[in-house]
């Protein structure tokens, strides 16, 4: 059965191989375009956060190619993205396309999700469904690995292509990978091809943080690829927000890991007493960690007009502040320029070197 | 002298506020409520927010400017869920918070959290906790909880009985919120026009966000039927028929309501408003438009404004609605 998952991250990569032994084949739609962005946001509601937008995009795109079922999650609040499905499916059914959409309402339980994947492949045991999200987390888990390597890598090199390649390589290597033994193969492989990069010792990178809205910040198709961008003028980025986080906060596969979601709610509470939603405790927590270890700088990336974000966004004047951390803030929807987006990057950067080297001079 | 809790003229106030007021006045308080909404506070409100908040939360932040140096404590409830089914949407979660950085020199909050879907203290329990914050013990507290209890249920008999909101809270509060026409105009008479006006109950009550549409429908002696006049079971009987019950308190009864009267033809016509920049409405309106084209409905017009929105444009266009509502009505007349 082909499934499609909206692109987020390395979403697709993660559940892909994890899913074929249960024989779903995850589609993976062209990378957002613009092109199918215009089309996901013609026929979305001019005021719905950029996420739907380009959800939509991907499932026009892979109901275009033959895909006949949709794989997405839910939720049943407070934010915007419970309730994207359920008018999503309106939309497409309007548009005149057949499918079936499995939804995973509530995805933090195990329960819920087994009805879901057992939705799209028919029989499974609730062990199997363990074992499922048990592989998509190593492979999710790994994946982000290779972004961090990515992270320090990219501002310490002069080797930017080679990088690139070498990231996007060990993903499609992720991809192969179908049970645990080949994923620990995979690792091996990699890893010794990240020794290859050569780092140049005397550069000093200065230090950014990025945090946001879950999607913004691991989706590099809605953010403009602001991790490469940011590596590229010799920033090492610091991702505040990590999709093997989000599975492990909920499943616990590694325990000794701890619990992010506790973590940043009590570091946030002097500004935050209740998370608003989404990530805006994560948000806030996050950017006051990264103050703490003397970042240079934080970003914090967001949908135009995402209600959790907002609340943060509007606390994060005061952490600015008592931390005495910049912050820039980039809200993002389908009109966005790419090259106003880059000018504010390049200026902000520009303005944390100079404030760097004064100090260390 | 008696302790004074500034209370905002603003969101769930215009659900709420015999519940509040009454709790407080009879624990000996008195209430400090901030003016009704005008140019002035709107602009006070953008100022202390961020561009892209919607026009309520604005409109708040206004009137919290209004009575910062009034009152000895702000009350400014941190509404999270009321109902096992439903969130408030996640602005009002941070609300307290967002409110201390706006306004550095605000007086002490009394933020009660309300939130019965979390492991947390009942809704009683937060009400003598409440009591608690302004120094009155729990008997007391408990028995101002209940005549407040009695004064809400008060307040919703008499919109059940079709008194709007903003009129009650006149007769109750002497509140000049709108100057609506008198009691005995509301009895619906034969051919009267009747329209149910759908929306959260800031955007709908607030004259200047809704830029006073109810008068403009009542001076026009059109019969109203808003969001909260909408009984519990129709509600919960139209959220049994989606795919998915919508979770946000407002957003159930709004679509509920919504998709009740687009069935029935009990009313003329359906004015859904919305604020732009609502996160739920965004959503909740594309369904409620979709639903609206699909077969033989009820007329639907759905308005969505924000600060810069003219009142010129707004009128155009009910206009032209209640015109094409007239022009259906005569030609049903003239068919039966
Ligand atoms: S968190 Fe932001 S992007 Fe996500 S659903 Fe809510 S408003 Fe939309
Ligand atoms: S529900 Fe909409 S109008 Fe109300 S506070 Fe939230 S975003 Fe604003």
């Amino acid at each position: 059965m082909k499934v499609v998952i909206p692109h987020m991250g390395q979403l697709d990569i993660a559940c892909r191989g994890a899913l074929r032994g249960l024989g779903i084949e995850v589609v993976s739609p062209p990378r957002s375009s613009n092109v199918s962005l215009k089309l996901g946001a013609r026929h979305s509601p001019e005021l719905a956060c950029l996420p739907f937008k380009v959800n939509l995009g991907n499932f026009i795109d892979a109901l275009n190619d033959g895909t006949k079922m949709i794989m997405t999650a839910g939720g049943c609040g407070p934010c915007r993205f419970g309730y994207y499905s359920i008018l999503q499916e309106r939309i497409l059914q309007d548009m005149g396309y057949r499918f079936e959409m499995v939804r995973a309402d509530e995805p933090d339980r195990l329960a819920n999700l087994a009805k879901t994947l057992k939705d799209a492949s028919g029989a499974i045991s609730k062990f199997t469904a363990y074992k499922t999200v048990y592989f998509i987390y190593k492979r999710a888990d790994f994946l982000d690995r290779i972004i961090k390597w990515g992270h320090f890598l990219r501002p310490r090199t002069s080797e930017g292509n080679k990088l690139s390649k070498l990231c996007d390589d060990a993903i499609a290597m992720v991809d192969k990978a179908s049970s645990l033994k080949e994923l620990r193969q995979v690792k091996k492989k990699v890893k010794l091809l990240f020794k290859d990069i050569r780092i140049d010792n005397a550069k000093k990178p200065v230090r950014l943080g990025l945090v946001g809205e879950f999607f913004m910040v691991v989706e590099p198709f809605a953010n403009m690829d602001i991790e490469r961008k940011l590596g590229s003028m010799g920033v090492e980025v610091t991702r505040g927000v990590w999709l093997s986080d989000w599975i492990n906060d909920r499943f616990r596969f590694n325990p000794f890991k701890r619990n992010q979601i506790k973590l940043v709610n009590r570091i946030a509470r002097p500004y935050l007493k209740y998370p608003a939603g989404g990530e805006s405790a994560n948000t806030i927590a996050r950017t006051i960690m990264f103050a703490k270890k003397g970042y240079d700088g934080v970003i914090h990336i967001r949908p135009f007009s995402c209600m959790p974000e907002l609340v943060a966004q509007k606390i994060l004047t005061k952490v600015e502040k008592d931390y005495n951390i910049p912050i820039l803030t980039l809200s993002v929807d389908e009109h966005s320029s790419e090259v106003g987006f880059d000018t504010r990057l390049e200026a902000f950067v520009d303005m944390l070197v100079r404030k760097r080297d004064k100090r260390l001079a | 002298m008696a302790l004074k809790i500034g209370i905002p003229r603003a969101l769930y106030y215009h659900k709420f506020y015999p519940l509040w007021h009454t709790f407080f006045t009879e624990l000996g308080a008195e209430v400090a409520l901030s003016p009704v909404t005008d140019r002035n506070i709107l602009k006070r409100g953008s100022d202390a927010t961020l561009d892209e908040f919607c026009l309520p939360i604005k409109v708040f932040f206004g009137h919290i400017n209004t009575i910062l140096k009034k009152a000895d404590f702000l009350f400014i409830p941190r509404l999270i869920s009321t109902e096992k089914e439903a969130y408030y949407c996640p602005q009002f979660f941070g609300l307290p918070d967002m409110v201390r950085v706006a306004f550095p020199d605000s007086p002490p909050i009394l933020e009660p959290t309300f939130n019965v879907k979390g492991k947390g203290a009942t809704i009683e329990g937060v009400f003598i906790e409440l009591g608690k914050s302004i120094l009155k013990g729990k008997s007391e507290s408990l028995s101002a909880y209940k005549k407040a209890l009695d004064a809400q249920a008060g307040f919703y008999s008499m919109i059940a009985e079709g008194t709007i909101p903003p009129d009650v809270f006149k007769k109750l509060y002497n509140n000049p919120l709108t100057s609506v026409k008198k009691e005995k105009d509301y009895g619906r008479t034969g051919s009267q026009t009747t329209i149910a006006l759908l929306g959260h109950p800031y955007n709908i009550y607030d004259p200047l966000v809704s830029m006073n549409i109810i008068k403009k429908l009542m001076d026009r002696n059109i019969r109203l039927i808003t969001t909260e006049m909408v009984c519990d079971d129709i509600i919960d009987a139209e959220m049994k028929r989606l795919r998915k019950p919508v979770y946000w308190a407002s957003g159930r009864e709004i679509v509920g309501a919504a998709n009740h009267f687009l069935d029935s033809k009990g009313v003329d016509g359906i004015i859904f408003i919305g604020a732009f920049h609502c996160g739920p409405d965004s959503l909740l309106k594309a369904l409620i438009e979709r639903e609206a084209q699909s077969g033989d409905k009820t007329a639907l017009l759905s308005l969505s404004f924000d600060e810069h929105s003219g009142e010129a444009g707004m009128i155009t266009r009910l206009e032209a609605f209640l015109d094409m509502l007239e022009i259906k009505k005569r030609r049903g007349l003239t068919a039966s």
